[in-house]
This record gives C-alpha cells, sequence and structure tokens, in this order.
C-alpha cells in the first residue's frame, strides 16, 4: 500500500515537475531567451549598421578622389560646363558622406553586415557621371555661331544626334524676348541639328515639325531652319534630372518614401501633369517623358526635351520612338500596324509616361513589367492606384493628364496619405476622370490660356471626339476653346420637313453675331460655332489682355513652370489681334481705330520704359537664375585681387620712381641738346666710368646747365613774340577785312608738288580766314549741285574773257576790271593761280573790282586784305 | 499537333506581321536575354546581349518559313535553338577576329526541328512557360474591366486580403468574390489560349496543368490557380527586374 502510495507522489511529482518545467520555459526561459536575443540583435544592428555606414562613407571618400583630379583635368583644359558636372557630382558624394557620418556618431539602426557598401552603387555612379559629362564649351565652325546669343558653356547631348549649347542672349534678343511676351529670359538652351556634325535629314525634320506650335505656347522661344543645320531655343532652366533627385530622395532608406519626400515626389508629378495638361490642351503631345527629361530646380519640375513632341492631330504615320519602359506598348503596337497619328490619341501615351515616371520615383527603379510592375516599397495604396490607372491600357488609362492630376491633387491634399483609399479618389467617387476639377485654381487661367491659344493655332485639338462632335473646323474651335465640362445641345426642331432645328443655349449669341439663330444643317452649327468661338475667344482676351478691375490677370500657378508663366503674358496680345480678325458688327470708326492704336503705341512705349527701368534695377541677377556660382564667384574675386595687385605695384613703383630725383622733359632736351653725355651723372657708367677729377665740380655743371637753359629760353621767346606779332597783325588785317566773294582761277592743276598744293591751300585757308567767299576749284572746296554747274560757267566765261592774253599784262588786269564789272554779282575779286618758274612756287595774280566813279574806301580794303592773304610782297602783280 | 491558334500565329509570323513579331518579342524576349546570359558566362556584356536577342527574332523570322511542324518540336526548343545559333555565331565572330581570319559564320543547326537541342533544361522551360502565363495574364488586364483587374491584382498578386481589398474599394466583400471570379475565369481562359499559341506539341499544351493551372477546374481548384497564378507572376518580376538592371548596367 505504502509503495503504491509512493508510485502515486512519485509520478504526481513527476508530473507537477513536468509541469513546472513547461511553466519555466514558457514563462521565464523563453521570454529570458528572447530577451538576450532582443539585445544581441540590437547590439549587432548597432555595430552592423555602424560598418556599414563606415564602409559607406570609405566608399565616398574613394569617389570624391576619383572626381577630384576630373574636376581639375576639365579646370585646367577650361570646360567649365564640365568641371560644374563633375563639380555637382562631388557635391554630391560630400552630401553621402555627411548623412554616413551623421548616421554613424548619431547610432542610426543598420541592416547590413561586412563591407556590401563600400562599393555600394560604386559601379553605377561613375559611369553615369563620366557619360553624362557635356561636350567641348564652344561650338566648333559657322554652325555653331548664333546671332544674337553668346555660348557659355554646353550640356549632354541625347539620342538624338543634336548637340546642346547654353547661351545667354544679347540685349537686342532680350529686348524681343520682352517684346514677344517671354519675359525676363536669362539663359537659353540651343539645341542644334547640323548636318555637318552628323545629323540627319529624318532627324532634322522629325525636330522641326512641331515647333511652331510650341512656339505659340510658349515652350519654345525661337527656332529657325536654314539648309545647313535646324535649331531651337528654349529656356535653360539648371537644375538636375529627375533620375538623380528621385536617388536623393531614397538615399535615406530602402524601404521606400515617406512623409516630405514622398510629398516632394508628388509635386514634381503634379508639376509634371500640370504642363502636360497644357500641351494637350495646346494640341501636342510630348512623346518623351521620363526621367531624364523632367529638370528639378527650385523644387519645381520642368519638363524639357522637345525633340519627339508630335501634334496631336498630325497626319503623319505613328512613330516607335520614344524611351523603353516609358513607352506605352501599345504605341508600338498601333505603329507596328501603320497607325497615323491622328487616329491615336497621343494624350493617353503621355499620361502612361507619366504613370511610369511616378513608379520609377516611388521604386527607385523602371517599371520593367509594364502595366504589371509590382510596387514593393511603401506607398500609399491610392498612389498605387494612380500608378496603375496612368499605366493601365489604352482604352483603361486616365483620357486625360488632368484627371490624373486631380486624382494626385487628392492624395496630395491627404492629411494621411496612407490612410486615403482609392475608393476617396475623385475619379473612383465620380466614376469620371474626365472633367475634374484642376487642384489649384490659380491654374485655371493658364490652361484657359492655352485652350485659347490653342484655339487660335492651325494645330487641330486634341480629343478626336471633338472632330465627330463638329462638322467643321470652326467647330473644333468651339470645342477647345469651350469650358471642358460638356453638356448636350439644346435643340428645338423648327421645321420636321426640312429638317431645320434651332440652339436654345447658343441663340442669343449667333443671332447676335450672324443674324442667323435659326438656320439649316451644317451651316447653322459652323454659325453657332464661330459665334461661341469668338464669345470665349473675347473671354480669354479679357481675362487676360486686359484684365477687369478686381481681377487678378493673368496668373499663372507655380506647378505650370515658369516657361508657362512667360507663355500666358504674350499670347494675350496675339489672341486679341485674333479675336478681332473675327467679324464685329459693332466695327469701330476709323477714327476711334487710330485713337485706340496710339493709345496702344503709348501703352507699349510705357512698358517698354518700365521694362528698362526695372532691368536696370534688377542688374545681372534678373536673367532668373539663383545662386552664385562657385567657378565665377572665384574667377572674380581672382581677377579683383589681380587687379589691386597690379595697381598697388604701379603705385609702390612710382611712388619708389618718385622718391629718387628724376629730370623733367625740358630739361632733359635743353641737357642732351647742350651738356656731353659724358658729362651727364647716370649715362652710360658702365661703359665710361665718370672722370671726377676732370671735372671743375658740381656747382660749374649745375651753372653751365643753367647758362645754357636762359639762352635756349631766350630764342624760343623771341621766336613766340615774332609769331604773335605776326598773329596780331594778321588779326588786325582781318578785323579790317570787308569780306566778299574772290573769284579763284587756277592753272596749277594736279599732280602738283606737295609744295605747291601746300601753298595753294594756304592761300585760300588765308582767304577765308579774313572773311572771303572762295569760288572756284580749289583743293578743299567741293561744291555740288546748281553750284557747281553755276561755278563753272562763271570760271568758263573769264577764261574765255581772258583768252591768251599774258596775266600780268595791262590787258589782263583791264579784262578783268571789265569782268569783275560786268559781273558784280559773281565776285569782288579775281585771284588767278599760274604756274611759277619753279613749280614748287606757283604765282598768284589778282585784280579787285573798282567802281565806275573810281577806287573807293572798300576797294582798297579789299586789296590791301587781299594782298597780305596771298602774303605779296613789294612788286607784285596788282 | 498544331493547333489553330498555333499555326494563325506563325503564319502572322511568316506573313512578316510586325505587331506578331513585337508580340512574341515582348512575351519572349527577357526568357531568351536570360539565357544568352547564362550562356555567355560573362563573356558577352549585358548590351551585346540586347542586340543578340534581337538577332535571335531576327534570325527566326528566317527560319520560319522552313519550320515543319510534323517534326515534333517545341516551341520553347524553337526559340532556344535560335538564341544558341545566334550565340555561337557570335562567338565564332570573335574568335575569328581575335585570330585575324575572315571564319564564316556557322549554318543554323536545324536539327532543332527533331527536338534534338543541347542545353534545354528545366530551368528554361519553366521560364518559357512563366512568359507564357504572363502574356495571359497581359491580354487578361487588357480585356478586363480596370476596377476587376485592379481587384484581382490587389487580392491574388499583392496577396491582400478580400476584407482589406474591400475597405479600399468601398465595395462589399461578395462583390469582390464575384469580381475576382469573373477575372479568374477570364484568366483561365486566356492561359490556355496563349499556351495553345505558343506550344507545338501536346507536351507543352499538358504544361498548365503540371504547374497547377488548371484549365478546367472544380471549385477547390480556385484557390490553388491563384496561387500558381501569383507564384509564377513573382518568379516572372524577378526575371524582368534583373533583365532591367542588366540593361541598365550595360547603359
Amino acid at each position: 500500500m505504502a509503495s503504491a502510495v509512493g508510485i502515486i507522489f512519485v509520478v504526481l511529482g513527476v508530473l507537477v515537475g513536468i509541469v513546472l518545467a513547461v511553466v519555466l520555459v514558457m514563462y521565464l526561459v523563453v521570454p529570458l531567451f528572447k530577451a538576450i536575443g532582443w539585445i544581441f540583435s540590437r547590439i549587432f544592428g548597432f555595430i552592423g549598421g555602424e560598418i556599414a555606414d563606415f564602409a559607406r562613407f570609405v566608399g565616398a571618400i574613394v569617389t570624391s578622389i576619383i572626381f577630384v583630379p576630373l574636376v581639375l583635368g576639365t579646370v585646367v583644359i577650361g570646360r567649365w560646363s564640365a568641371s560644374a558636372h563633375f563639380g555637382r557630382a562631388l557635391q554630391r558624394e560630400a552630401s553621402t558622406m555627411g548623412g554616413c557620418l551623421y548616421r554613424m556618431f548619431l547610432g542610426h539602426p543598420a541592416r547590413l553586415f561586412g563591407l556590401a557598401p563600400l562599393t555600394e552603387g560604386l559601379e553605377r555612379r561613375i559611369p553615369e557621371v563620366v557619360r553624362a559629362a557635356p561636350g567641348a564649351d564652344k561650338p566648333a565652325g559657322r554652325a555653331g555661331q548664333f546671332e544674337g546669343y553668346k555660348i557659355i558653356g554646353s550640356l549632354t547631348g541625347g539620342g538624338s544626334g543634336a548637340k546642346l549649347y547654353i547661351a545667354k542672349p544679347d540685349p537686342v534678343k532680350k529686348a524681343t524676348f520682352e517684346r514677344q511676351g517671354f519675359g525676363d529670359v536669362g539663359r537659353v538652351v540651343i539645341k542644334v541639328f547640323s548636318i555637318r556634325d552628323g545629323s540627319t535629314l529624318p532627324q532634322i525634320v522629325r525636330e522641326s515639325r512641331a515647333l511652331d506650335a510650341a512656339r505659340r505656347l510658349g515652350f519654345v522661344l525661337d527656332h529657325d531652319l536654314t539648309p545647313e543645320r535646324f535649331f531651337y531655343i528654349t529656356r535653360y532652366v539648371p537644375g538636375e534630372s529627375l533620375g538623380i533627385v528621385t536617388q536623393q530622395l531614397h538615399a535615406s532608406g530602402t524601404s521606400g518614401l515617406s512623409g516630405k519626400e514622398l510629398a516632394k515626389a508628388m509635386k514634381y508629378v503634379a508639376d509634371l501633369l500640370a504642363t502636360l495638361d497644357a500641351y494637350h490642351q495646346g494640341g501636342l503631345w510630348h512623346k518623351d517623358v521620363k526621367p531624364d527629361n523632367i529638370i528639378v530646380h527650385d523644387d519645381t519640375a520642368h519638363l524639357v526635351d522637345l525633340g519627339l513632341v508630335t501634334p496631336l492631330r498630325s497626319a503623319m504615320t505613328l512613330t516607335t520612338h520614344g524611351t523603353e519602359y516609358f513607352r506605352d506598348p501599345e504605341m508600338v503596337r498601333m505603329a507596328l500596324k501603320g497607325a497615323k497619328v491622328h487616329q491615336v490619341d497621343g494624350a493617353k501615351f503621355d499620361v502612361f509616361a507619366v504613370g511610369a515616371v511616378l513608379y520609377s520615383v516611388i521604386e527607385n527603379s523602371f517599371p520593367a513589367h509594364g502595366g504589371l510592375s509590382q510596387i514593393s516599397k511603401r506607398c500609399p495604396e491610392a498612389l498605387r492606384w494612380i500608378v496603375r490607372r496612368a499605366m493601365a491600357d489604352y482604352d483603361k488609362r486616365y483620357p486625360t493628364a488632368s484627371g490624373m492630376l486631380a486624382d494626385l491633387a487628392a492624395v496630395r491634399a491627404a492629411s494621411d496619405p496612407f490612410s486615403l483609399r482609392p475608393a476617396d479618389l475623385p475619379s473612383v467617387r465620380g466614376g469620371n476622370a474626365e472633367q475634374p476639377p484642376l487642384p489649384h485654381h490659380d491654374a485655371a487661367p493658364f490652361v484657359e490660356a492655352a485652350r485659347a491659344a490653342h484655339a487660335a493655332s492651325p494645330v487641330p485639338p486634341a480629343n478626336p471626339a471633338h472632330d465627330r462632335a463638329a462638322p467643321a473646323q470652326a467647330a473644333s474651335f468651339v470645342a477647345a476653346a469651350a469650358p471642358r465640362t460638356r453638356t448636350r445641345p439644346h435643340l428645338a426642331v423648327t421645321d420636321w420637313f426640312k429638317g431645320r432645328y434651332r440652339v436654345e443655349r447658343e441663340e442669343s449669341v449667333a443671332s447676335a453675331s450672324f443674324g442667323a439663330s435659326a438656320a439649316s444643317g451644317p451651316r447653322a452649327a459652323a454659325a453657332v460655332a464661330m459665334a461661341s468661338a469668338a464669345e470665349a475667344m473675347n473671354r480669354a482676351a479679357e481675362r487676360f489682355g486686359s484684365p477687369r478691375p478686381g481681377s487678378a490677370g493673368p496668373v499663372v500657378t507655380p506647378n505650370a513652370g515658369p516657361a508657362a508663366a512667360h507663355a500666358a503674358q504674350p499670347r494675350a496680345h496675339g489672341r486679341e489681334a485674333r479675336v478681332r480678325a473675327i467679324p464685329d458688327p459693332s466695327r469701330r470708326s476709323a477714327q476711334e481705330q487710330l485713337r485706340a492704336a496710339r493709345g496702344r503705341a503709348n501703352a507699349a512705349r510705357e512698358r517698354a520704359r518700365s521694362r528698362m527701368t526695372g532691368r536696370n534695377a534688377r542688374g545681372r541677377h534678373a536673367d532668373g537664375v539663383s545662386g552664385v556660382n562657385p567657378g565665377a564667384a572665384t574667377a572674380v574675386f581672382g581677377f579683383i585681387g589681380i587687379c589691386v595687385l597690379v595697381a598697388g605695384g604701379v603705385v609702390a613703383g612710382s611712388l619708389l620712381r618718385g622718391a629718387a630725383p628724376q629730370p623733367s622733359g625740358p630739361r632733359v632736351v635743353v641737357s642732351e641738346s647742350t651738356a656731353p653725355l659724358s658729362q651727364i651723372p647716370g649715362v652710360d657708367q658702365a661703359d665710361r666710368p665718370i672722370a671726377i677729377s676732370a671735372l671743375a665740380g658740381p656747382e660749374d655743371i649745375i651753372n653751365a646747365r643753367v647758362a645754357d637753359v636762359m639762352n635756349t629760353a631766350s630764342t624760343r621767346i623771341a621766336e613766340l613774340q615774332e609769331v604773335f606779332r605776326e598773329a596780331s597783325e594778321l588779326a588786325s588785317v582781318a578785323a579790317q577785312s570787308p569780306g566778299g566773294t574772290v573769284i579763284v582761277v587756277t592753272d596749277v592743276l594736279p599732280p602738283m608738288t606737295r609744295s605747291a598744293r601746300s601753298a595753294i591751300e594756304s592761300v585760300s585757308a588765308r582767304m577765308m580766314a579774313f572773311g572771303f567767299s572762295v569760288v572756284g576749284n580749289l583743293p578743299g572746296i567741293d561744291v555740288e549741285g546748281e553750284e557747281l554747274d553755276r561755278q563753272v560757267e562763271l570760271i568758263a566765261r573769264l577764261r574765255s574773257a581772258r583768252a591768251q592774253v599774258p596775266l600780268g599784262s595791262d590787258d589782263a588786269a583791264r579784262i578783268f576790271k571789265q569782268f569783275l564789272a560786268a559781273n558784280a554779282e559773281a565776285g569782288d575779286a579775281i585771284v588767278w593761280i599760274a604756274p611759277g618758274e619753279d613749280r614748287d612756287e606757283p604765282t598768284f595774280y589778282f585784280a579787285v573790282r573798282e567802281e565806275p566813279e573810281g577806287p573807293t574806301i572798300r576797294t582798297q580794303r579789299i586789296r590791301q586784305t587781299l594782298k597780305t592773304a596771298l602774303e605779296l610782297g613789294e612788286g607784285g602783280n596788282p | 499537333m498544331l493547333s489553330s491558334l498555333t499555326t494563325g500565329f506563325v503564319s502572322r509570323l511568316r506573313a512578316n506581321d510586325q505587331a506578331a513579331w513585337f508580340e512574341l518579342w515582348q512575351t519572349f524576349g527577357p526568357v531568351i536575354r536570360a539565357q544568352l546570359s547564362k550562356w555567355g558566362k560573362g563573356r558577352i556584356g549585358s548590351q551585346t546581349v540586347q542586340d543578340l536577342s534581337q538577332e535571335t527574332l531576327a534570325a527566326l523570322s528566317d527560319s520560319i518559313d522552313r519550320f515543319d511542324p510534323t517534326r515534333g518540336a517545341r516551341f520553347s526548343t524553337w526559340l532556344l535553338a535560335i538564341a544558341k545559333h545566334v550565340l555561337g555565331d557570335e562567338m565564332d565572330r570573335r574568335n575569328a577576329q581575335k585570330r585575324g581570319g575572315n571564319r564564316r559564320p556557322v549554318e543554323l543547326d536545324e536539327r532543332w526541328m527533331a527536338g534534338r537541342v543541347e542545353g534545354v533544361d528545366e530551368a528554361y522551360e519553366a521560364a518559357v512557360f512563366r512568359a507564357k502565363v504572363e502574356a495571359a495574364i497581359r491580354m487578361v488586364e487588357k480585356e478586363s474591366d480596370f476596377t476587376d483587374f485592379a481587384i484581382y491584382r490587389m487580392r491574388v498578386l499583392d496577396g491582400a486580403s478580400g476584407k482589406d481589398v474591400a475597405a479600399s474599394l468601398g465595395l462589399s466583400e461578395p462583390t469582390i468574390s464575384r469580381r475576382l471570379a469573373k477575372v479568374r475565369d477570364l484568366l483561365r481562359r486566356r492561359v490556355a489560349q496563349v499556351i495553345a499559341t505558343y506550344s507545338f506539341t501536346e507536351e507543352e499544351v499538358a504544361e498548365a496543368e503540371r504547374n497547377g493551372l488548371e484549365l478546367n477546374p472544380t471549385k477547390a481548384d480556385d484557390a490553388l490557380f491563384d496561387e500558381s497564378v501569383a507564384e509564377i507572376y513573382h518568379r516572372q518580376m524577378e526575371l524582368r527586374q534583373r533583365d532591367e538592371e542588366a540593361a541598365r548596367m550595360g547603359g
């Protein structure tokens, strides 16, 4: 019995022991091990994180060391753009190093062990940077010259074979851009295709075909096509491509974007969608939307590279151009089937590309699986939905960029994007993403501007449905210019038999403009369409051309980008003009139009003046380029420093020279002319040492030099006194000159000696200085027209009168006096210049007209003055 | 025995239908590139692989006229033989360049028509099969309603629960189940169609069932079907991801 009880106790004890052991293990040992494991995991996590960050830090240093010689090398060879590029890459590496230091010293938990981060991205970063380096800064040959622009750098060309240059427009071009309404254009990008540089004709044609429309929309500033080259000019947007920005956004972690980074990413895509919406409203599609073509500057994304921009209604065959992963495979299929561009909706292909861009921003990778690509990173479900909707099949994706933008705006506006459900998105909630309101009311004017520009553009509208809705092209204008919310027209049939109807809603407009409230068939529709177009365009012109009091005017959303901002203003004027082209029953009178034209001219003048004032006030930093180029700043400071050093050297040199006694100019002349070189200290000392003993002493030398100077000065003073005396005599003669006209005839004709020419010129100048008017063919006296004819005739008659009579004879004197008496109005005296015995000294003969009653005082004065002027000596020919 | 779908597709290829060739490229391009990379063993870069895979399809278009379906070759073998020929041609060309001679490229080994091609392994066959399923998924995505396919994607491919999907889209769970079943049925039909199109032998047609894709299922097979599709989809995703990375590295 006892043994049985003992056994029972033993069994119970064992059972209790087992239970206790289990309990112990479950509630004590397991938690204990868990705690130990947790502590170890923390420790190892910390150590791993430290190692990883340290390795990453070392890797960044290694990369930086590689970049430094590249930066220096490009600086040495003068490739400034390339040096700036490598400098930026270096800056990124420095940023990575800073992040590593931050994580290392603030104990960020690490996820990796080993040395893998040492080469993390190294094999990709360096080739990417080297590959993306710009080419030469200056274009070669005449193909690289662009009138009105100064090339200041270059950019990496894409796959289109074009060369890209950064340039600054000259003041004239800038003024032109301002006048055209592009605003203040600081720097521009010139994309040039030159056959000499390897571009092909198809490339040139492809690039050039949509640029007129792009220019109207303000995306292109200028373009030109010549037999040898084609180029177009856009604004230069400095910054990084979205691909690089995406890498930076993902630098902080591998799990995906969150918080601020996610908000930034969505902002960039929203900017992109707003820009694309403007393209589509303007009748274009970009066709090459990808991260490399999106530049982020000042936290705003700008779409660049218009290489593949195509009119939506182009009659050309659809091509497969684009970039893999961002190009809709459906587009390729359609292109391979030979579809025409106008048969497809190109805007949807852009929407697909935006979806791919959004995917790449979220995933930091390409959508390799197309629409089926999986989003593995942390991402709001609503945003995931937007990506999938954008990359869905052609018929199921967002029909417009604005539809996608509305959904994206909803996610951006949510306080917690991760809590927003796809069901809350406007496109899902409303069931129609085609007509959503734009998220920012500011964007409305820009879109309206684009619509209005589209309305005035020859490029037909984007949506093929518009064509189907309207029978004439005018109707398409309505479709483009009218508000996007489509409403069914209210028609009232007026004549069942003939099929006449009336458009209830548009009746008043139609009758006001055309008096055609009721008409039949297509003509009525066209009339209504024209009226609606006129109304819409006038509305747009009112809004942009002449803001109403209290209205905000052409406000442009920041999302639309600066290009759009600048695009909004210019088009207002052009649009205004186009609006007037529509028949207007209330046409103004010619006087009113003239008054209005003057007013516009004054307003334009005021605008130009204010622009110039503003430009002067803004100074050099008004080109929209923010920040300071470190290289340029260094160069400026270096230049200033060199200038200061040079100036200091000059001043110091002059001070030092000033300390030593230096002879002045005149004294040197006097000394050189009067004192032997051997006696002047400091001259030829090396060759001829001065014999001090041979000199009488320093005082003698000084006295001798002073005496010489005094003699020279006395001579010069006497000469000057003579000159002054003669001048005063001449002045008194000139003062007493009665004036008059002197007929000069010369027989000394070219070629003449220099001396003879000088004498004749001197005489003529003196005569004119004494107040005589000279008539005749003298050097330096040129007359034309009737005066020349008169003088020629006068001289000819005088020569005829003299005939062969010798000049010094009495007969000659008598003939001259008779001629002067007969031609009193022709002149008061005759001077005849004849060759002298010495050909260098011509002989002057002169005669003065006498009054019939005899010589008068005036005659005597003329004779005296003329004699002085001719410097005739005693016994000259009277 | 070839199905009418297969002969129709082959006819399109023979007629040089660019869309058919693009479809082939889209569907099997990654598989060919992966196989070429595997054979190249680092001797050829990713860019060359890209070029060679295009050349493979070009060579395929040349040989399509000599295609004899009665000799029992598999579709996958057909692709592989061409790829191998193109790779061998490339390697010979390189060797010839190294030696400085002008060795002529090899003639296409047409033994594949009898199904005798070395290097055909299970991994390759599985990759080809996955590519076919992926093509079927794409077709379904194209044909079905966007929301329906989104439900299928969230529920099956992303692995979300029916309750979460319903909450996310603001629909009831029965609605989710109903629309899910609709897409699943369509996918079954499309898988059958794609496999019939890209299969030359009965053995290839039977691959679907061997891989858990019962094409004539009972109700209980739905879960297995979904699971198999999800697995195939994710493996194919991985393949494409690697293909894309290789392309990026190669520039």
